[in-house]
C-alpha cells in the first residue's frame, strides 16, 4: 500500500486531531454532573442567604459539604475503568472543593468583604476564572461557561444589587446547570 | 519500532474512529453517539465502518439496554490497538523517510 509522505503527514494529523476532539468530549462527558450539582447548590445557597440571610453561613457550610461530597462521588462513578493514573479522580474533585473553600474563606478573613453582595460575588467569580482559564486548554465550552457567569456575576452585582443573592440563585445556579446540560449533550 | 503498512486502518474514517478508541483505557468502551460526535460521521458510515473494524477483529462492540434505551458499546481490542501502533509507526516512518513512499 504505497502511501506519500504528505499523505502520512495528512494521516498523522487526522490521528492527533481525533485524539485531542475526543480528550475534550470525554472532559465535558465528565465535568457535566459536576456543574450540574454544583449549579442546584447555588441556587439553594444563594435563594437562602435571600431569604434567611442569619443562616447563610451554616446553610452554605452544609451545602459546601454535599457538593465536596457528590462531587467526590461523580469523579468516583467516571473513573470506572480508566487508567490506574486517573482512578483518583473522586479524591480529586474532593481535594479541589476543600482548595477552593479554604481559599475563599482565607481571602474573606484577609479581604474583609463589607456587603453581602460581595460576600457572594466573590466565589462565583473565582470559578467563572477558573473555568474560562480551563477552557483555554480544555474546550470552548468551559470557556463559554466562564464568560457568561462573569458577566452575570458583574452585571448582578452592578445592576441588581438589592436582590444580588436571588440574582445569583437563578443566573448563577441557572448558567451552571445549563452548563452542565450542554456538555453533556456535546 | 518499524511500522507496518495497514491498508484497512489507512482509510480515513476508520483511522479517526481508531484514534479516537485509542484514547480509552484497555478496558473502556466508549458509546455509539459519542463516537460519532467525535468522528463527526453519520450513523450509517459509523455503522458500516464499525463492521469492517469489527470483522478484522480491531474493535469489539457490545449492545446492552440501560432500562429499555438500546446502547451499542464499542472498544478497541488488543490486536486493533497493536495494528494502529504499528500503522502510526509506519506513518511516522514514511515522514523519516525510512519507509518507501508512494
Amino acid at each position: 500500500m504505497p502511501i506519500s509522505t504528505q499523505q502520512a503527514a495528512e494521516a498523522l494529523s487526522d490521528i492527533a486531531l481525533a485524539q485531542h476532539r475526543a480528550s475534550i468530549l470525554r472532559g465535558y462527558e465528565r465535568g457535566a454532573p459536576h456543574f450540574i450539582l454544583w449549579g442546584l447548590i447555588w441556587m439553594v445557597g444563594y435563594s437562602l442567604t435571600d431569604v434567611m440571610p442569619i443562616m447563610a453561613g451554616p446553610g452554605w457550610l452544609v451545602l459546601d459539604v454535599i457538593g465536596i461530597t457528590g462531587s467526590f462521588f461523580l469523579g468516583r462513578a467516571a473513573a470506572v475503568n480508566v487508567p490506574i493514573a486517573s482512578r483518583n479522580y473522586g479524591r480529586r474533585f474532593a481535594a479541589l472543593g476543600i482548595t477552593m473553600f479554604a481559599f475563599v474563606s482565607a481571602t474573606y478573613f484577609i479581604m474583609k468583604p463589607n456587603s453581602a453582595a460581595q460576600f457572594g460575588a466573590f466565589p462565583a467569580l473565582l470559578m467563572a476564572a477558573i473555568y474560562t482559564v480551563v477552557g483555554i486548554w480544555r474546550g470552548v465550552r468551559w470557556a463559554v461557561s466562564g464568560v457568561v457567569l462573569g458577566v452575570c456575576t458583574v452585571a448582578g452585582f452592578a445592576l441588581f444589587k438589592e436582590h444580588f443573592m436571588l440574582w445569583m440563585a437563578a443566573a448563577g445556579g441557572g448558567a451552571l446547570l445549563l452548563t452542565g446540560i450542554w456538555l453533556r449533550r456535546a | 519500532m518499524t511500522g507496518e503498512a495497514n491498508g484497512l486502518i489507512h482509510q480515513p474514517l476508520r483511522l479517526k474512529i481508531m484514534a479516537a478508541l485509542n484514547g480509552l483505557s484497555p478496558r473502556e468502551a466508549i458509546e455509539f453517539t459519542r463516537l460519532k460526535s467525535i468522528v463527526e460521521a453519520t450513523d450509517g458510515n459509523l455503522g458500516a465502518h464499525l463492521s469492517t473494524l469489527e470483522q478484522a477483529g480491531y474493535v469489539q462492540i457490545e449492545k446492552d439496554f440501560v432500562g429499555k434505551k438500546p446502547r451499542t458499546r464499542v472498544a478497541l481490542t488488543r490486536e486493533g490497538r497493536r495494528a494502529l501502533v504499528q500503522h502510526v509507526a509506519y506513518l511516522r516512518d514514511i515522514l523519516e523517510g525510512v519507509a518507501p513512499t508512494g
